[in-house]
């Protein structure tokens, strides 16, 4: 009888570890996210991009990402006009034209820099470890105008000529969402996520900076 | 036959062709290249302005409310607006017009004068032709530069001791300034306060809701003619402060006096508005990016406008002085405009003393779009003897296009017209004038 006792405590103990172990091992559900849709209400995103991002999420660090990103100079302009990363990303810059160019930053922005004078076909590279906007101007070119936006978490986008937009795999939770442009002042609004659900928001009443 | 038929089709899609063309291309003067639009969205009827085209002008020459949204011609740049953060460090961002801001205006007069002890007769002339330059530099400021020509005419004036004096207008006068807005935004106001210098004296020295270049008629105010107010040229340069609101407005300056001793001539003026538009475009029934519109008929603005101005110059060695005050008001109701205004000048000149008292009083209605029939009472009041003079001018605007117009007009006096002394004869100021209008 004492051995029947021991073998059956053995297993159930043997059956419990493989049951841990397993749980271990086995993938992690996915975690249920929702959307944020909605629409920037001003004629000037025919003009202009505007981004609307989630200004923080509590809790929860992103890292930068590994593959590289590139703000060009070709036929005189910045490309992408408008170029949102995550804190910590190393953004090269090329010159893709075919005359030297300048990139600096000038006193107010979130990074202040200047990579100088470089020619055609070099690249340079600058890390954005503080967040917020850093308009982008070329000392050889005047008119050259560009901006990184440099944000906390991965929930941004652009909108459409028309102002639409939709940010997707938002973890639930309520969070202040705000829209950028650089014709006009920031305005903001809360929302709440749902997991499996689309939230609706729409900016309007925008003045002019 | 074969051959006459297909001749006949080509003549036939050719005009169809042109007609489609002729229907469908605006000619278009500075501003409308800018902003692809027809002169109607200002104008009504050039040169006068619609209540937004006068809150384009005051604003610098830019659509109020968010000028880049409608800019369809972009300007160079002349430095990205991130510049204001490296100033005093860089030279602070502006731009340029993208095409040449430019416009021609030609007008041509088919005169008949009558009346008189002397034989009517016809003239063919070109009265004016002007080219124009005129727009904004980035954000705060703005230009004009205008090279008008006038054809020789014949102006008469009767002198105090009733004989005449012949005068020939004739050449070509350059006007130019440069205005600078938004002084002290931040502090006062946006465009509370505004400068300007140039031939300043040239447009906006005058009755402010009855200003020459915003008459409908041929004929130019008495008041501007016989108070020597709108007279161009060296006179007319200064420098002057101006600025708006909503429903308010006013302008000062100084000008050059002649020359002949060191006194300056000075100006003010001051106007209101009830209803309407606000002269900082803000105000009206539709919202559209910021600018309000007016919906029925580009050219209504049911609104009262009045106000009041002083000036004064000084001539001659001795300074002569000569002054004149006015006060006037526009009402504009539907599609009816009437307005009218009390003038009076004082010259010191001791030769004579005149004293000169204008009153008018004008109406305009717009049948349709295009027509305008329109009637004007000038009456002058003279201490001099036979300087007395009342007038009517009745008359008509035609557009044939946006910037194309006709003018079909008769001027009448109904008392005492100059008398030409030596003859005895009567001065032929009696007139019908058909006159083409056109810019581009």
């Amino acid at each position: 009888m004492k051995n029947n006792d021991r073998i059956g405590q053995r297993i159930l103990l043997l059956f419990t570890a493989a049951v841990f172990l397993l749980g271990f091992a086995a993938p992690a559900l996915p975690e249920a996210t929702g959307t944020i849709k909605g629409m920037v209400k001003t004629p000037w995103v025919k003009r202009y991009d505007a981004l609307v991002y989630i200004e923080r999420v509590e809790g929860k660090t992103y890292p930068p990402p590994k593959e590289k990103v590139f703000m060009s100079q070709k036929n005189l302009v910045f490309k992408p006009h408008v170029l949102p990363v995550l804190k910590g990303t190393t953004v090269d810059f090329t010159n893709d034209d075919t005359t030297i160019h300048n990139v600096f930053a000038p006193p107010g922005s979130a990074k202040a820099f200047n990579l100088g004078t470089y020619g055609v076909g070099v690249t340079k590279t600058e890390t954005f470890n503080a967040l917020g906007e850093v308009p982008l101007l070329c000392n050889v070119h005047a008119e050259m105008a560009g901006f990184i936006i440099v944000l906390q978490n991965p929930y941004y986008v652009l909108t459409d000529k028309a102002g639409n937009f939709e940010i997707k795999g938002v973890p639930p939770g309520t969070y202040k969402l705000k829209v950028w442009h650089e014709k006009l002042k920031e305005v903001s609004q809360n929302v709440t996520v749902e997991a499996g659900k689309s939230a609706s928001v729409e900016f309007t009443g925008f003045k002019n900076r | 036959m074969r051959k006459g038929v297909f001749l006949l089709v080509i003549g036939f899609m050719g005009m169809l062709a042109i007609a489609t063309f002729s229907r469908d291309a605006e000619a278009i003067p500075a501003f409308a290249r800018k902003y692809k639009t027809a002169c109607i969205t200002c104008h009504a009827t050039f040169p006068r302005l619609t209540a937004l085209g006068e809150a384009f002008r005051l604003n610098g020459y830019r659509m109020p409310g968010g000028d880049e949204l409608y800019v369809k011609d972009p300007p160079v740049s002349m430095g990205a607006e991130a510049y204001k953060q490296v100033f005093p460090n860089a030279v602070w961002p502006s731009d340029i017009p993208g095409l040449p801001p430019l416009a021609l205006r030609i007008a041509v007069n088919y005169t008949g004068n009558t009346g008189g002890g002397d034989p009517p007769h016809t003239n063919f002339s070109i009265d004016e032709a002007t080219l124009l330059g005129l727009g904004s530099l980035g954000e705060n400021m703005s230009f004009f530069v205008a090279i008008e020509h006038h054809d020789a005419s014949l102006s008469s004036t009767l002198n105090p001791d009733n004989t005449i004096s012949n005068n020939f207008d004739s050449g070509t006068a350059l006007s130019a300034w440069l205005m600078w807005s938004n002084l002290f935004k931040n502090t006062i106001g946006a465009n509370h306060l505004n400068l300007r210098f140039g031939t300043v004296g040239k447009q906006d020295l005058a009755l402010p809701n009855n200003r020459p270049e915003g008459k409908i008629t041929v004929e130019n105010y008495m008041y501007a003619d016989e108070l020597e107010i709108d007279v161009g040229g060296n006179a007319s340069v200064g420098a002057e402060l101006n600025g708006f609101g909503k429903y308010w407005r006013y302008n000062a300056g100084i000008l050059n006096g002649d020359g002949e001793s060191d006194k300056k001539n000075y100006f003010g003026a001051v106007s209101f508005k009830i209803g309407g538009l606000g002269y900082d475009g803000s105000g009206g029934t539709t919202a559209e990016g910021g600018l309000n519109t007016t919906p029925a008929g580009y050219w209504r603005d049911d609104s009262i406008r009045f106000g009041g101005f002083y000036y004064i110059t000084h001539t001659g060695p001795e300074a002569v002085k000569f002054e004149r005050a006015g006060a006037d008001v526009r009402v504009s109701f539907k599609d009816l405009q009437v307005a009218g205004g009390y003038i009076t000048g004082n010259n010191h000149d001791p030769a004579s003393m005149e004293k000169k008292n204008i009153l008018f009083a004008e109406a305009e209605y717009f049948v349709f779009p295009w027509l305008q029939p329109y009637v004007r009472y000038e009456q002058l009041t003279s201490n001099v003897a036979n300087g007395d003079k009342n007038r009517f001018i009745v008359g008509a605007a035609l557009l044939a296009r946006a910037n194309v117009k006709f003018n079909l007009e008769g001027k009448m006096y109904t008392k005492n017209e100059p008398i030409e002394a030596a003859t005895g004869s009567r001065h032929r100021e009696d007139q019908v004038v058909l006159r083409l209008d056109y810019a581009f």
